[in-house]
């Protein structure tokens, strides 16, 4: 006889949901079978059964909420009576829903704050466009205090809430631990606070949310112009370098550089919510234009500077086109024939200083662009493979993303998306 | 642009669309001779004869009934009922045969038959004179149901109507007729039938209404901006098939409703609305849907009791503050 306990679905995961138990008490259950839905923060999954008997207690009804490694079921080998009270070392639950108020005290961990809004039965009364926001941001609605009818927390309070927090805070539902733009500095005396960097208007911008607004409004306080945050991964690139040989061998000349490209401007499509631009909308206000072409510029070092020569449509293109492309104007720029078009509506920007041996390094991003990866040297490092150390090829990837349109969590889901693509290169070329 | 009443835009649309298409007709009580009670169909009939311009019997189902079948054969009747409250002897022919006879014969014949009828209630006119019924016709598939707030409106609405094949209820209003608005000349435009328009933008609150209630939201959102709240209005324009996106769009950007119309409470248009917002605006509420409309009551003769059973400007301004209880704007 086995305890079937709610299981660890995600990274982030503290409690689930039991969303519909799909076995009946009494049902014969095999190894493999589904035997409920669990809800987590992200999504509805299986639960699949480890040993095979038959479900003999359900422990938890559906609809509650308990704590990851809490018996929910009981699994038994038939013998007991199923319609058998619980067996005494079975936690003491009965099947039926227990009253709500006994299950939510072993399921809510302990409030944190000392502001605590709800009503006896612990209920919160909050608008659903304050729940909605609060779970965005990740905020404990019981820390909040509603100034709405009878108390309920509307979205203005969680607003507040969440400005004073410093709003900077990542969705909790995303994997993993996003890098957060460093706090604010102590509030700066409002007569001191910088100008907001000046947006340029574009066509197509569409207003953002009031908690976008906040998030921009912040971070340029927190960093006059366009507010930085960096996050850097580390690239296995084996497979990439051998890859790249093979191109090479069979007479194409192909960088590593043109890989990167490529691949950027994949996980790009992948990402859209990065391929983005801070604007101004038509009356004024904050705004974010999302583009549907991914142009990558790539930097090109000058005698005198450096200019980026964009590939449009990146990511439709293959990477011998890539690669003749970058080429001809990289070429053409050093002698400085390329033409004013070539050089812009980028959306994305690849910079690469690997050639110098730079291990790493963040880029600034150019306006109106939301995003910026530098591409540090290949090198050989030590690595552990099968307990064993051996030389190994890894490749470092800063990405510096405009804050005000875009968080952290996003920059490193991208970054996630371009790993993959680059540690299984096959997918770049196909 | 020229500024024109409600009044003349639909009377220079009905003379253009007569004009414009030898199978357009008029039908109705006393809009020949007498020119229109409302003096809708002013001078039509000295323009185009009496084959053209019907005076009709106090028999609605009898002529609505005709309407129908002459629609059927091929011609484009436009048929006045003098207010709505008379539309009720002719439901029948509306509700059992107009919406029905495109779909229960196969799509063989359609009904391109218009319906004009001011709804609603303005001064003393008391119980059987003041009802507003838009909602039993938006109610019924196969109808469609318009109601302008404005002469533009007004004016793109009735040709889109006229020209419409299905059988359409052009809701108009006593209050609105001598209201002006800007209308383009020499400009035929047509205000598609079935979407709704943000007549005002606002951030703070959406009102949604239609007919003589948009003009009323309208004042409203320009006086409660001095207070510094601001207002949306979103104007139906048709009630079926109603543009639903365009409540919900506007729902998601301000996070709070307020419905108003001059039906009854119950069952009404209003009741319609706050529906779908719920339905499909959920998670963007931040206070639960206000709805005004009529008291439920036969409307009192009686100047002020008639007045008080009516929403009005000061009732919608009661919604309004109603959803932003709590907000910075109001504590």
């Amino acid at each position: 006889m086995g305890e079937v306990t709610m299981p660890r679905l995600s990274d982030t995961m503290s409690e689930g949901t039991v969303g519909r138990w799909l076995k009946k008490i009494g049902d014969p259950i095999a190894v493999g079978d589904i035997i409920a839905e669990i809800e987590t923060d992200k999504a509805t999954m299986e639960l699949e059964a480890f040993e095979a008997g038959v479900l003999q207690q359900i422990l938890v009804p559906e609809g509650q909420t308990v704590p990851i490694g809490q018996p929910i079921a009981i699994i038994g080998d038939g013998s007991a009576p199923v319609a058998a009270a619980p067996a005494p070392s079975a936690p003491a639950v009965a099947a039926v829903p227990a009253p709500a108020a006994a299950l939510a005290a072993v399921a809510a961990p302990p409030s944190p704050a000392p502001t605590v809004t709800g009503d006896e039965n612990g209920r919160i009364k909050a608008s659903p466009v304050a729940r909605r926001l609060a779970e965005e941001l990740g905020i404990d609605l019981r820390q909040v205090v509603g100034t709405g009818p009878g108390g309920r927390i509307i979205k203005e309070n969680v607003e507040e809430f969440a400005a004073r927090r410093g709003a900077t805070a990542p969705a909790p539902a995303l994997a993993p631990a996003p890098v957060v733009a460093p706090a604010p500095a102590p509030a700066p005396a409002p007569a001191r606070a910088p100008a907001p960097a000046p947006a340029p208007t574009l066509a197509g911008a569409e207003p953002m949310s009031r908690m976008r607004k906040a998030i921009a409004r912040a971070m340029t306080e927190s960093k006059p112009g366009v507010p930085h945050i960096y996050l850097t991964i580390e690239v296995d690139a084996d497979a990439l370098m051998a890859l790249r040989e093979q191109i090479t061998a069979s007479g194409t000349r192909v960088s590593v550089n043109d890989l990167v490209v490529k691949a950027a401007a994949k996980a790009l499509a992948k990402v859209p919510a990065l391929n983005v631009s801070f604007s101004q909308t038509a009356d004024g206000q904050p705004g974010i234009v999302r583009h549907s072409q991914i142009n990558i510029g790539v930097a090109v070092a000058l005698d005198d500077g450096l200019v980026a020569p964009v590939v449009r449509d990146a990511d439709k293109k293959s990477i011998s086109v890539i690669s003749a492309e970058i080429r001809d104007m990289a070429l053409r720029a050093r002698e400085g024939k390329i033409k004013q078009n070539e050089l812009e509506g980028a959306t994305f920007q690849v910079t690469n200083l690997g050639m110098f041996g730079i291990v790493e390094f963040g880029s600034i991003i150019s306006v109106p662009q939301a995003a910026s990866l530098a591409v540090g040297a290949v090198r050989k490092v030590p690595v552990v493979r099968d307990d064993q150390i051996v030389i190994g090829q890894v490749m470092n990837l800063t990405l510096s993303a405009d804050h005000r349109v875009v968080d952290g969590a996003v920059g490193a889901q991208y970054l996630q998306e371009l790993r993959k693509l680059l540690e299984a290169p096959m997918n770049i070329i196909v | 642009m020229p500024v024109i009443t409600y009044r003349q835009a639909l009377n220079d649309t009905l003379g253009e669309e007569l004009a414009r298409d030898p199978n357009v007709l008029l039908m109705g009580e006393e809009i020949g001779v007498f020119q229109g009670s409302y003096r809708v169909t002013e001078g039509l009939l000295a323009e185009f004869g009496p084959k053209r311009v019907v005076d009709t019997p106090i028999a609605e189902e009898g002529f609505v009934g005709v309407a129908i079948g002459a629609a059927m054969l091929g011609l484009r009747p436009v048929v006045e009922i003098m207010t709505i409250n008379f539309i009720l002897v002719a439901i029948d022919q509306i509700v059992n045969h107009a919406s029905k006879i495109h779909y229960m014969f196969g799509g063989q014949v359609s009904v391109p038959l218009v319906i004009r009828t001011p709804s609603g209630g303005t001064g003393q006119l008391a119980a059987t004179h003041s009802q507003s019924f838009e909602n039993w016709f938006a109610y019924c598939p196969g109808l469609k149901v318009v109601a302008p707030a404005t002469p533009y409106d007004a004016k793109g609405l009735l040709r889109a109507a006229i020209r419409d094949d299905d059988p359409v209820i052009f809701i108009e209003s006593l209050a609105l007729y001598d209201t002006k608005g800007e209308v383009p000349e020499d400009d035929d435009y047509v205000v598609p039938i079935g979407i709704a328009e943000v007549k005002r933008q606002g951030t703070d609150v959406t009102v949604v209404s239609y007919s003589r209630m948009t003009a009323v939201a309208l004042q409203v959102a320009q006086r409660m901006e001095q207070e510094g709240i601001s207002v949306e209005v979103v104007d139906l324009r048709s009630l079926r098939p109603l543009d639903r996106p365009t409540i919900i769009e506007s729902v998601k950007k301000t996070n709070r409703a307020v419905v108003i119309a001059e039906d009854w409470y119950s069952y009404g248009v209003t009741a319609e609305i706050a529906a779908t917002i719920q339905e499909e605006a959920f998670d963007y509420l931040d206070a639960p849907v206000q709805r005004v409309a009529g008291l439920e009551v036969p409307l009192p003769y009686a100047k002020e009791l008639s007045a008080a059973s009516k929403p009005n400007a000061n009732s919608l301004i009661y919604a309004i503050r109603q959803v932003l209880r709590g907000t910075k704007r109001l504590r």
